[in-house]
């Protein structure tokens, strides 16, 4: 945009150099001193010096007044969005820490739900799962395929290991 | 001239302060960066110094904000990312303080 400006100040057409050279004197734009300056001496058109004149002179009034554009840009972003908000929005964005497994725990949560909510729009409800048949009399091996701890006191006949403990303690 | 703004540019003329004042308002509030040639016209001939004053202003959020536009196409400047980053700490140590 500035060095479109700034370009325009070689237009061929002294109109367009004149209306370049309004544009700068209203944004104060003290970058552009050195060109305009360059304009007031060197232009060939007469109105094209005097507008240069004139607008070197506004701009030149602002820079000793302390303006410049880099620094009123700088005032003009920070206006619309302050230190503060900024900050607040990057905290926003960052997932607070300790929340993790809560989320967590509730994405579990809901995905069941979903799971269940499926299965009864289909019609159908996953049954129980069955308890392992465990046959009276088994091993350890037979017990850990049917995925049991042999501490598991599942269809075990009382009598039996009653029977049984009292062989063993004889 | 863009069409689209060539309506708010005619207003810029009108006779009424209070037209051509909301014309420049608008004309900011559309941003479109080939308002700039107008307004300066308005800055350099208006009558009443207000309305010069506000074209001005108008003028410089416009090229300000097209100023913005294009930095941000082109990426973060140096002093923007240095300024992300002191902001992003900032937010991380508040983070931790509240843990």
């Amino acid at each position: 945009m500035f060095q479109e400006l700034v370009n325009q100040l070689r237009d061929p057409d002294p109109a367009r150099r004149i209306h370049a050279l309004q544009v700068l004197a209203m944004l104060d734009e003290t970058r552009a001193l050195n060109a305009i300056h360059y304009v007031f001496k060197n232009d060939s058109d007469q109105r094209v010096r005097q507008a240069a004149k004139w607008a070197g002179n506004l701009i030149w009034q602002a820079q000793q007044r302390g303006y410049n554009t880099e620094k009123a840009l700088e005032e003009h972003i920070a206006g619309q969005l302050s230190d503060k908000q900024r900050e607040a929005m990057l905290a926003n964005l960052i997932i607070p820490v300790g929340d993790d497994r809560s989320l967590k725990a509730e994405m579990d949560s809901l995905q069941t739900k979903w799971q269940h909510i499926d299965a009864v729009k289909q019609g159908w409800e996953p049954p129980p799962t069955p308890p392992a048949q465990i046959p009276a009399r088994t091993d350890d091996f037979d017990l850990l395929d049917a995925g049991l701890s042999v501490d598991q006191p599942q269809n075990i006949d009382l009598d039996e290991l009653d029977a049984g403990l009292s062989d063993l303690f004889k | 001239m863009n069409p689209r703004i060539a309506a708010w540019v005619s207003r810029l003329k009108d006779a009424s302060v209070t037209v051509r004042r909301e014309a420049i308002q608008e004309l900011e509030a559309i941003g479109d960066p080939e308002a700039l040639i107008p307004l300066a016209q308005v800055f350099c001939t208006d009558p009443d110094p207000e309305t010069r004053l506000l074209a001005q202003k108008s003028g410089k959020v416009i090229y300000f904000n097209q100023l913005r536009k294009q930095q941000l196409e082109s990426g973060a400047s140096e002093e923007e990312r240095r300024r992300a980053a002191e902001i992003l700490a900032k937010a991380q140590a508040k983070k931790l303080r509240r843990r």
